[in-house]
C-alpha cells in the first residue's frame, strides 16, 4: 500500500482518482490548489503525487518545478494528469522531473496501472517509507 | 414676486417617490445578498451531492450493486455529475456512463429542450448532448441540425456533432447552414475538416459543381485532412484556380497532407502573382522541407511585398537548421 | 414684492439655468436607464460562451487567428518576467508576445535579455507606424513565439506603435503594461471573430479591479474585495461603465471607447489608420473614434464588439492624487478628441456614432459635469434667497440620489444574475452600501475633476506630468 496525493481543483476527479486508487489497494488524500499541494508533499510521508496542470493559486508545473528543486522531494515520483495536450506541454513536463504525464480525459484504470508501475520501478510499493 | 419652479405639491411627491425607492432598493439589495448567501449554502450542498454520486457511479462502473442513495438523487444533479465524469474518462467507462444516462432516462428532458425553448436553452441542450455523445444525443443533434429554424443553432449542432465524429454528408451540411448564399467563416471550415476523413469522395464530387470560390476554399483547405494521398491530384487542380482564396486553400491543405508530390506546383506558385499566395508557398516549402526551393527563396528575399520577404527569411531560417 | 427691474432679470436668469441644469441631468440619467435597459436585454439574449473554441483549436490551431499581444513596458525589472511569463501563458493555440521596452532607464532589458535568452534578430518592418528611432529587435532562444523591440522613448500610443511595426499577426491585443490578463482571456475576447464574415474590426472586453487581490506570477490568485473605500467605489463604477454603457452601446452598434488596458483590433485596420496617435491624452478613445471615422468614411461594412466576460484586470488608484490625475486627464483627452473628429458630430454621413454615440459622449462628458456643478450651486442659492421651498431643494437631491443609486444596483443585480464574479455574500453587501455612500463626497470629487479637466482644456494645459509612462503603477 502505497501512500498517494492527488492534487487536483476539480473536485469530483478527485473522488473519481481516490476511488479507483483506493481500490487499487493505495491511500489517498487530496489537495485542491497548488499551494495547498506543494505544502503536503513538503511536509513528506506520500510515495507519489498526481499533479492537474492547471489549479488555482499554483500551477501544476510550478509545483513540480519547485518539488524538483528540493532535496527532499527531488526524487518523489510525480504523475501529471492534465487538460493540457500539447506537444511541448508535455515535452517540458517530462523534462521538468514528471516520472508520466497522463492527459485527460483518462482511462481510469490506466492511471492506476502507471502508478503502479512507477511505484515499482521506484521500489515504493510495499515500503511505504515516508519521505524525509 | 413669488415663482417656484415646482409647486410644493409636486416636490413633495418627488420625495414621497424618492424615500419609497430607496426602500425598495434597500430591500431588493437585501434579497439579492440574501439569495446569493442561499446560493452559496446550497453549492456547499449541492458539491456534496455531487461527490456521492461520483463515489456511487464508480462502485457502478465497477461493475457492483448500487444502492438506493444513487436511484434517488436528483435528477439534475446526477446529470451534472455524469456529464462532468464523461468528460474526464475515456475507453470502457465513457460507454458504461453513457448507458447508465440511458438507463435512466437521463437525457429525455435535455432532447425536448434542444428542440423547443428559449434560444438560450435549446443551445444549452445542445451542448449538454454533444458531451454526453450516444446514439440518442446523435440522433437529436442531427435533427436539430436540419430542422431548427435559427441558423445559429444548427451551426451549434453542427459543431456538436463534428465533436462526435458524426457530421453528416457534405452536402447535407452545406444546405443545413446556408453555405451556398453565405461566406463560410472559420467555423465552418473546422466543420468540413471534421467531415473529411469520413467523406473524402463527397468533398471531391462537390468541388465539380458549381459553388461559390469562398466554399471551394472551404472545401478544397478540407481535402487535406481526408488522411488520403489520392486527394493531391485534386490539390494540384485547385492550385491553378483563378481566386487566390482557392490556391491558398491548396497550399494550406498540402501542409496538413505533408507529401512531397505536391511540391512542382507549390514551387509554380512562389511565383504567383498574388503576394499572400507568395507568401503561403514560401511557408508550405518550408513546412515540407523542401529544400530544393532554396535557391529560388534566395531569390525571393528581394521580393516587393515585405511580408513575402518575412515569411522568406523565415522559410529560409527554419530549412537552415539542421533536421 | 417689488423687486427692481436688475434683481428681477438675476432671478429670472438663475431660475433659467437651474432649469436647464435640471434637464441636462434628468437627460443624463435617463440615457442612463435606457442604457440599463439595453444591457439586461442584451444580457438576457446573451449566448454563454462555449468551450468550443478551446476543443477546435486543439484540433485545427491554425484556424484561430494568430494574435499579437503587445506589451509596452517602462522600467519594470521587477515585474517584468512575470508578466511576460504569464503573458506567453495564455490560453491561446497561436500567439506571440511582443514586449516594446520605452527606453526604460532601468535594468528592463537587461533582465529580459538574462531570463528569455534574447539575441538580437533582424525583422521586417511592416508599417511605419512612428517616427521614434528603433534601437533593435530581439528573439527569445526559449519562446519562439516572444520578441522585445527596443525603442527610443514615447509614450504609450508611441510604444504600441513600434511593437505594432513587427506584428505578422491578423489580430493585436492591446494592453497596458500593468493589465493582468485572464487565462483565457484571449480566448473569449477573439471568439467573435470566429463566426466572422471579415467585417469585425475591433472586440473590447470587461475589465475588472483587482486592488488588494494577490497577484502571483502574473495571474490573480484569488479574487478579494478592495480594502479601502475608494477603489470600491472606482470597482463599481467600472461595472455600470463596462456591464451597462459598454454593453448597451456595442448592441446598439455604437461603441466608441474600448479601454487601453485591453482590446483586439484586426491588425489591417489598426495600421490603415496609421495606429494610435501619439499626441492624444486618451489614445484608446480617440483610435476608436479613428476607426468608426475611417471606416464610415470608406463606406465599408464594419462591426465593433464587446463581451462581458472579465477579460483583463487592473489596478485603479488608490488615492485621491492618483484618481485626480487619471479623471482631469481623460477628460482633457476626451474633449481633445470630439474637437478633432467635431466633424462627425451630427452629421449623418457617419451613422449613429455620429448622430447618437459622440453626442452623447458630450452630454456625459462636456455638458453634464457644469450642469451638475450649477445643481449643487444654484439649488443651494436659490433656497437661501428664498427663492425655491425647502421642500423642492430637497425634492431635487432626492431625486438626484434616487437615480444615481438605482442606477448602480441595477448594475449590480445584473452583474449578480449574470456573471456572479464578486467573492461571496457579504462583498456583495458592501459593494450594494458603495453604491448610497458614493453619493456623498466620491461623486463630488469626480464632478470636480471633470471640471478641473474642462478647465485645463480650455487653458490649454498640456499637463503631460500626469500621464503615466507606459509603465506599472505597482510598488
Amino acid at each position: 500500500m502505497a501512500k498517494i496525493l492527488v492534487a487536483d481543483d476539480d473536485d469530483l476527479l478527485g473522488e473519481l482518482v481516490r476511488f479507483k486508487l483506493d481500490q487499487g489497494g493505495h491511500q489517498v488524500e487530496t489537495a485542491e490548489d497548488g499551494e495547498t499541494a506543494l505544502k503536503k508533499a513538503r511536509e513528506g510521508g506520500f510515495d507519489l503525487v498526481v499533479l492537474d496542470a492547471m489549479m488555482p493559486v499554483m500551477s501544476g508545473f510550478a509545483v513540480l518545478e519547485a518539488l524538483r528543486a528540493e532535496a527532499a522531494t527531488s526524487a518523489l515520483p510525480i504523475v501529471m494528469l492534465t487538460s493540457r495536450r500539447a506537444q511541448e506541454d508535455v515535452v517540458n513536463a517530462l523534462k521538468a522531473g514528471a516520472n508520466d504525464y497522463v492527459t485527460k480525459p483518462f482511462i481510469p484504470d490506466e492511471l492506476v496501472a502507471r502508478v503502479d508501475a512507477i511505484l515499482q520501478k521506484t521500489g515504493r510499493k510495499e515500503t511505504a517509507t515516508p519521505d524525509s | 414676486m413669488t415663482f417656484s419652479p415646482s409647486p410644493d405639491g409636486m416636490a413633495e411627491s418627488a420625495i414621497a417617490i424618492s424615500v419609497v425607492g430607496f426602500s425598495i432598493m434597500t430591500i431588493l439589495l437585501l434579497l439579492l445578498v440574501l439569495r446569493r448567501y442561499w446560493i452559496e449554502q446550497r453549492q456547499n450542498e449541492r458539491r456534496d451531492s455531487l461527490r456521492m454520486i461520483t463515489a456511487q457511479l464508480m462502485v457502478w462502473l465497477s461493475g457492483d450493486d448500487v444502492g438506493a442513495k444513487l436511484a434517488d438523487a436528483p435528477r439534475q444533479d446526477k446529470l451534472d455529475a455524469l456529464v462532468h465524469l464523461y468528460q474526464l474518462v475515456r475507453g470502457s467507462d465513457r460507454q458504461k456512463l453513457g448507458q447508465f444516462a440511458i438507463d435512466n432516462r437521463l437525457l429525455q428532458p435535455i432532447i425536448a429542450r434542444a428542440r423547443r425553448g428559449s434560444v438560450n436553452s435549446r443551445i444549452d441542450a445542445v451542448r449538454i448532448l454533444e458531451w454526453v455523445g450516444q446514439d440518442e444525443s446523435i440522433k437529436a443533434l442531427k435533427q436539430v441540425l436540419l430542422r431548427d429554424a435559427n441558423p445559429r443553432i444548427r451551426l451549434e449542432a453542427a459543431a456538436a456533432l463534428a465533436q462526435l465524429d458524426a457530421l453528416p454528408y457534405p452536402k447535407i451540411l452545406v444546405t443545413a447552414l446556408d453555405l451556398e448564399t453565405t461566406k463560410p467563416t472559420r467555423l465552418h471550415r473546422a466543420l468540413f475538416r471534421a467531415a473529411a476523413p469520413k467523406y473524402g469522395p463527397e468533398l471531391v464530387a462537390m468541388l465539380r459543381r458549381k459553388i461559390p470560390d469562398e466554399l471551394r476554399a472551404a472545401l478544397v483547405d478540407a481535402l487535406g485532412w481526408t488522411g488520403d494521398y489520392s486527394s493531391l491530384e485534386h490539390l494540384a487542380a485547385a492550385s491553378h484556380h483563378a481566386n487566390p482564396l482557392v490556391r491558398r486553400a491548396a497550399l494550406r491543405a498540402a501542409s496538413q497532407v505533408n507529401h512531397p508530390a505536391a511540391a512542382p506546383w507549390i514551387f509554380a506558385l512562389l511565383d504567383d502573382q498574388d503576394e499572400t499566395v507568395r507568401e503561403l508557398a514560401a511557408q508550405t516549402c518550408a513546412h515540407l522541407g523542401l529544400r530544393k526551393a532554396m535557391p529560388k527563396l534566395r531569390e525571393m528575399e528581394r521580393d516587393a511585398s515585405p511580408w513575402v520577404r518575412l515569411r522568406v527569411e523565415q522559410a529560409l531560417g527554419a530549412m537552415a537548421e539542421p533536421a | 414684492m417689488n423687486a427692481p427691474a436688475a434683481d428681477d432679470w438675476l432671478v429670472t436668469t438663475a431660475l433659467w439655468l437651474a432649469a436647464i441644469a435640471f434637464a441636462i441631468v434628468s437627460l443624463r440619467n435617463i440615457v442612463a436607464v435606457i442604457q440599463l435597459i439595453v444591457a439586461v436585454r442584451a444580457f438576457r439574449r446573451r449566448v454563454k460562451p462555449a468551450r468550443r473554441p478551446l476543443q477546435l483549436w486543439s484540433r485545427y490551431a491554425d484556424l484561430s487567428m494568430a494574435v499579437s499581444v503587445i506589451a509596452p513596458c517602462f522600467n519594470e525589472e521587477l515585474f517584468i518576467v512575470d508578466s511576460v511569463k504569464a503573458l506567453l501563458g495564455l490560453q491561446y493555440p497561436n500567439h506571440e508576445v511582443i514586449v516594446v521596452n520605452d527606453e526604460s532607464t532601468d535594468n528592463t532589458l537587461g533582465v529580459l535579455i538574462a531570463e528569455f535568452g534574447l539575441k538580437p534578430i533582424q525583422r521586417e518592418k511592416l508599417a511605419d507606424l512612428t517616427p521614434s528611432e528603433i534601437f533593435g529587435i530581439y528573439g527569445s532562444t526559449k519562446f519562439p513565439n516572444l520578441i522585445v523591440v527596443d525603442k527610443a522613448n514615447g509614450r504609450k500610443a508611441d510604444a504600441v506603435n513600434g511593437g505594432l511595426q513587427y506584428a505578422t499577426t491578423p489580430l493585436i491585443c492591446v494592453i497596458d503594461a500593468d493589465s493582468i490578463i485572464e487565462p483565457d482571456g484571449l480566448l473569449r475576447s477573439t471568439e467573435p471573430f470566429m463566426a466572422d464574415d471579415g467585417s469585425l474590426v475591433a472586440v473590447g472586453g470587461a475589465i475588472r479591479v483587482i486592488n488588494d487581490s494577490p497577484v502571483r506570477g502574473g495571474y490573480v490568485e484569488t479574487v478579494r474585495l478592495p480594502k479601502g473605500w475608494l477603489p470600491r467605489f472606482q470597482l463599481l463604477e467600472y461595472l455600470r461603465a463596462f456591464l451597462t454603457a459598454r454593453v448597451a452601446m456595442a448592441e446598439l452598434n455604437m461603441l466608441v471607447l474600448i479601454s487601453g488596458a485591453f482590446g483586439i483590433f484586426r491588425r489591417s485596420t489598426l495600421v490603415e489608420i496609421g495606429g494610435y496617435r501619439h499626441d492624444s491624452l486618451a489614445e484608446d478613445f480617440e483610435v476608436v473614434t479613428r476607426l468608426h471615422r475611417h471606416m464610415r468614411e470608406q463606406n465599408r461594412p464594419y462591426r465593433v464588439e464587446f463581451i462581458p466576460e472579465v477579460v483583463c484586470w487592473t489596478e485603479v488608484p488608490f488615492d485621491y492624487a492618483g484618481i485626480r490625475n487619471q479623471r482631469t486627464r481623460w477628460q482633457q483627452g476626451g474633449m481633445e478628441t470630439l474637437r478633432s473628429h467635431r466633424k462627425m458630430l451630427f452629421n449623418p454621413r457617419y451613422g449613429r456614432v455620429g448622430m447618437v454615440a459622440l453626442p452623447l459622449v458630450i452630454l456625459e462628458d462636456i455638458v453634464g459635469p457644469p450642469s451638475e456643478l450649477m445643481g449643487y450651486l444654484l439649488i443651494p442659492l436659490l433656497f437661501f434667497t428664498g427663492l425655491l421651498s425647502g421642500t423642492s431643494a430637497i425634492a431635487f437631491f432626492s431625486i438626484t440620489l434616487l437615480f444615481g443609486t438605482a442606477l448602480s444596483l441595477g448594475t449590480l443585480a445584473l452583474e449578480e444574475t449574470q456573471l456572479r464574479r464578486t467573492p461571496s455574500a457579504r462583498d456583495l453587501l458592501i459593494i450594494g452600501c458603495a453604491a448610497a455612500l458614493e453619493n456623498f463626497g466620491y461623486r463630488q470629487f469626480l464632478l470636480y475633476f471633470r471640471i478641473r479637466g474642462i478647465w485645463k482644456f480650455f487653458r490649454k494645459e498640456r499637463g503631460w506630468a500626469a500621464v503615466p509612462r507606459a509603465g506599472f503603477t505597482r510598488d
